[in-house]
């Protein structure tokens, strides 16, 4: 079994689910330094993105999680 | 020596940013050769102020922000000269914005910063407390907190690609490796922002310093306090759909979004002020 394979597999998921569990922590570790971190929201708190930035950092996470798996499925199966 | 806390956390911090990036690079130059340096160098440098321009512009425009009238706010106006010449900087340009929440954030460097508030801000605070805000902005240009925030991105972002490249060049490109070499990639940025990240909540603090150390503590708390009142007020109503939005699934309390937090609470930063 290829180690950078079974890597790819697990390193995938893991971030995947990482973005689906915290998209708010992932979009401001991405947005942090691009763009002024209390511009939205109440003054005084970072910046919370609206519910489609976070929708599309979760289906991004879903799609790490997806790939991770068929990749992790490749390596077992040859 | 003014701020010895964030001096020595800077350092600190900076030298670790400094050692990926030293590292990055003397890989890519090991892939591409040393010729490649003064590209890498070059690169860097437009990566970052890019970055910075964009950035500044992008914010502005985000919000529709526009100057902010000196006839019909000319108390503000002699407030930010005052606390300006008193920070040792050039006064700013002020602009206004409708953002639907009380609001204030600063972009650009000394010499060519800009605050924005908005109008809800200027609606609900009084006076002191508009000045309290302005002071920590303020601070903010004065301390180059945005430049700082821009390298600290630009880093992350050279360091990922470096390292994506080294998986890359170093596998068979075939999907797995691709695949490899996003992930990698996408795991190294974050790894490097929880640092960043850690300066950036240092900063808000030394802000808040600097803005009692013109003002008093007091505006600024108050402010803060009467937003978050005004906040919590508006989390419990079943009607404010928007705000309720920005409220998703708890984890704003999680260890992820702790570590990924640009700012402290609100709460830490209330009881900072007045003691």
């Amino acid at each position: 079994m290829d180690t950078r394979t079974v890597l790819a597999a697990v390193l995938g998921v893991g971030l995947g689910l990482v973005l689906l569990a915290a998209p708010g922590a992932v979009r401001t570790a991405y947005s942090v330094g691009r763009s002024p971190q209390d511009r939205r929201g109440e003054y005084g708190s970072a910046e919370r993105a609206g519910r489609r930035v976070h929708s599309l950092i979760r289906a991004v996470g879903a799609a790490f999680v997806l790939v991770g798996l068929y990749v992790g499925w490749q390596a077992l199966a040859v | 020596m003014r701020h010895v806390g964030l001096k020595a956390r800077m350092a600190f911090v900076g030298s670790l940013l400094f050692g990926f990036y030293a590292v990055a690079a003397v890989v890519l130059m090991g892939l591409f050769g040393e010729s490649a340096l003064p590209l890498i160098l070059v690169g860097s440098v437009l990566f970052v102020g890019i970055q910075y321009k964009i950035g500044k512009w992008a914010a502005l425009r985000s919000v529709s922000a526009e100057d902010l009238p000196e006839d019909r706010f000319p108390q503000i106006h002699k407030q930010v000269e005052y606390l300006s010449t008193d920070m040792g900087i050039e006064k700013p340009r002020l602009m206004v914005a409708r953002m639907g929440v009380p609001n204030a954030f600063a972009v650009g460097r000394k010499g060519a910063g800009t605050v924005v508030v908005s109008e809800e801000l200027l609606q609900l605070l009084d006076a002191d407390e508009v000045e309290g805000v302005l002071a920590h902005e303020l601070a903010h240009i004065r301390n180059r907190d945005v430049v700082m925030m821009v390298l600290g991105q630009g880093i992350a972002s050279i360091v990922a690609i470096a390292a994506q490249w080294i998986v890359l060049l170093t596998g068979d490109n075939d999907l797995a490796d691709f695949f490899l070499a996003i992930v990698v990639g996408q795991i190294v940025q974050l790894i490097v922002m929880v640092f960043v990240l850690a300066i950036s909540r240092y900063r808000e603090y030394v802000a808040d310093s600097d803005a009692a150390a013109e003002v008093g503590g007091e505006p600024l708390a108050s402010a803060l306090e009467k937003i978050s009142r005004g906040s919590e007020r508006a989390q419990d109503s079943a009607i404010d759909e928007q705000v309720s939005a920005l409220c998703i699934f708890g984890e704003e309390r999680g260890l992820l979004a702790t570590l990924f937090a640009s700012h402290p609470p609100v709460e830490k930063r209330i009881e900072r002020l007045r003691n």
